[in-house]
């Protein structure tokens, strides 16, 4: 009786497995058929889940830079990696000494200022979006990276404070004593020592400003709209008009572009898990 | 997301406080200073502008710039554009809370039941889809929802004798943006799906034991214990669902294109500025997004935050 009820538990449990697996990973996993399949493949009566035939074609010309395809998608990939790989430095380095003055350093101000940073975690992007693009535009920062940069630096800035402040907080202080009797450099022990004892939050930090910068659509849309400074996720749109019944060639584009970040989320789940959780609840 | 404001510091006025003086207030300001720079400038510069923009005349088409009062606001509330786009993020709003907040809570159980390595590579196979663009999700989602044949959800439906012609299943009244939140559920699920799993962990194991020697069935344990214990995630998922849903425009725009009978009250924001060049509009339909969103933030953390004790 009891061991009736321990297999049936197994199986819902296997079931449900099958469900969230199906539903996790459903829609890439068609992406792929696409991408490898024939175009005659897909239409052919019955549906076949598995692919009829493989060919690497598609991911070829994407990712060949004599192609139309190809060379628009590779401009995308750099400008992707600039944007989002300059985005986390910056954000890193502005964040990380403003963390460790709201966490520790007891100067006037730092409350009400802190409560101000905090409080823009909820101002959403479509808020300042029109200021932001007059802005870029009487700066001359529209279509450069260091205009997308800054505009994406100032959105996850003031998440990345929060979560780098609770971590420092939880330190103790008296780690940071002995090399404050050795007039140790403020610079120095946020370098040397608070730096690597909060080094889970901050691979935690990089990996969603990483994230949220890689996938980022409506500021480039408009900060990166026309010339060379577009990124993939605004190219990829207009391969969808571009090579409109391309189908395998859009499924290709799309997976390369979401590799990066899938790479990164299985490598470093650990952290973010944790990160998400205190960017979420706290 | 912050909701309670910051956490416990100890910091106050100590012995020889005094004496810190002016180095400390320096040393402060000069580590935060590029931080405020870059929000000063960049976020609460534009959000000022935003707020008095919403009072002017600003069209790129015209050279008038006089106040314009409630002007802008009466124009974008009366617009029947704007009106569609408040239903559609109805219907949004409504998919995505619910779709998250189930198929969320339904994963961490099931992954509760799971142990050690297989929970570990359970939870990196549920995570997979936050990865992805919403761009990208959207273009993934689009082979599904093709309108020819060639589309998995036409292919399957005919093949299956379900349907007689291809259908355009985006271009459907009710059911289009049903679909399109749809995907926003598929990428928005795995958040909801940590928070609701820390919640449930968190309950401490005296209480389980405790309500099942009591005879509580795990149908009773979770609408009695869980559900009322879990209440705080409840509240950050549904608000974070409301977040995506409100400020949805990533997917329509691959999906269906900017469609404006597709489009969020914040996507009508980016048609009155950068189609129609009114920022006067687009200032004023912002502004009015974010009421919305505020006063659905409120009522969430006024309605079901609470700090739960055990």
């Amino acid at each position: 009786m009891r061991e009736h009820g321990v297999a049936r538990r197994r199986t819902m449990q296997a079931i449900v497995g099958a469900f969230v697996g199906i539903w996790s990973l459903g829609p890439i996993y068609w992406a792929v058929v696409v991408a490898v399949s024939r175009p005659s493949d897909l239409t052919m009566s019955p549906v076949s889940l598995v692919p009829r035939s493989f060919s690497l074609d598609n991911f070829g010309s994407v990712l060949a830079p004599s192609s139309p395809a190809g060379a628009a998608f590779l401009q995308g990939v750099l400008n992707s990696v600039i944007q989002a790989t300059g985005t986390t430095v910056v954000t890193l380095l502005i964040a990380l000494p403003a963390s460790y003055a709201f966490a520790r350093v007891r100067f006037r101000g730092s409350t009400p200022v802190l409560a101000i940073i905090t409080a823009t975690i909820a101002i959403p992007v479509y808020l300042v979006l029109i200021p932001l693009f007059q802005l870029g535009a009487a700066t001359g920062q529209l279509n450069t990276h260091q205009g997308v940069i800054l505009v994406l630096v100032s959105a996850s800035l003031p998440l990345a404070i929060w979560i780098l402040r609770s971590h420092i907080a939880t330190l103790p202080e008296d780690i940071e004593s002995a090399a404050k009797l050795d007039r140790a450099n403020t610079f120095v022990i946020v370098r040397s020592i608070i730096g690597p004892l909060i080094a889970p939050g901050l691979v935690a930090v990089a990996v969603i400003v990483f994230l949220a910068a890689w996938g980022a659509f409506l500021i480039p849309l408009v900060y990166a709209g026309t010339a060379g400074a577009q990124p993939l996720t605004v190219v990829i749109p207009t391969f969808a008009t571009q090579f409109s019944s391309d189908y395998g060639l859009q499924a290709a584009a799309g997976l390369v572009a979401a590799l990066p970040p899938l790479l990164l989320v299985l490598v470093l789940r650990r952290y973010l898990t944790a990160g998400l959780i205190l960017g979420a609840v706290k | 997301m912050s909701v309670n404001g910051r956490s416990v510091t100890t910091r106050g006025p100590r012995p020889g406080s005094r004496v810190r003086g002016w180095r400390t207030d320096r040393l402060g300001w000069l580590l935060i200073a590029p931080a405020a720079v870059v929000i000063g400038a960049l976020v609460l510069y534009p959000t000022v502008t935003s707020l008095i923009g919403s009072l002017q005349h600003y069209s790129l088409l015209n050279q008038d710039r006089s106040f314009a009062g409630i002007d802008n606001y009466a124009r974008v509330l009366a617009d029947p554009a704007f009106q569609r786009s408040i239903a559609t993020t109805g219907i949004y709003f409504v998919v995505i809370s619910i779709g998250v907040l189930v198929i969320g809570i339904g994963i961490a159980l099931w992954l509760q039941t799971l142990k050690g390595r297989l929970r570990t590579l359970a939870l990196g196979v549920v995570i997979i889809p936050w990865a992805v663009p919403g761009t990208v999700s959207g273009l993934l989602w689009s082979f599904i929802f093709t309108p020819t044949g060639a589309g998995l959800l036409n292919s399957t439906m005919s093949s299956l004798h379900l349907i007689d012609a291809t259908k355009a299943w985006l271009n459907m009244p009710t059911l289009g943006p049903a679909l399109i939140a749809l995907t926003v559920v598929w990428g928005g699920t795995p958040l909801g799906v940590v928070i609701f799993l820390a919640a449930l962990e968190s309950i401490p194991h005296d209480i389980r034991d405790q309500s099942l020697i009591d005879g509580a069935g795990p149908a009773r344990y979770f609408w009695s214990i869980s559900v009322p214990l879990i209440r705080p995630a409840i509240a950050i998922v549904l608000l974070n669902a409301a977040t995506l849903a409100i400020g949805l425009f990533d997917q329509i725009y691959v999906l269906v294109g900017l469609d404006p009978s597709k489009i969020t009250i914040s996507g009508s924001m980016y048609l009155y500025a950068f189609r129609d060049f009114n920022f006067g509009l687009g200032y004023a339909a912002a502004v009015i997004t974010t009421v919305i969103t505020t006063l659905i933030a409120v009522a969430y953390l006024k309605g079901l935050y609470r700090e739960v004790e055990y």
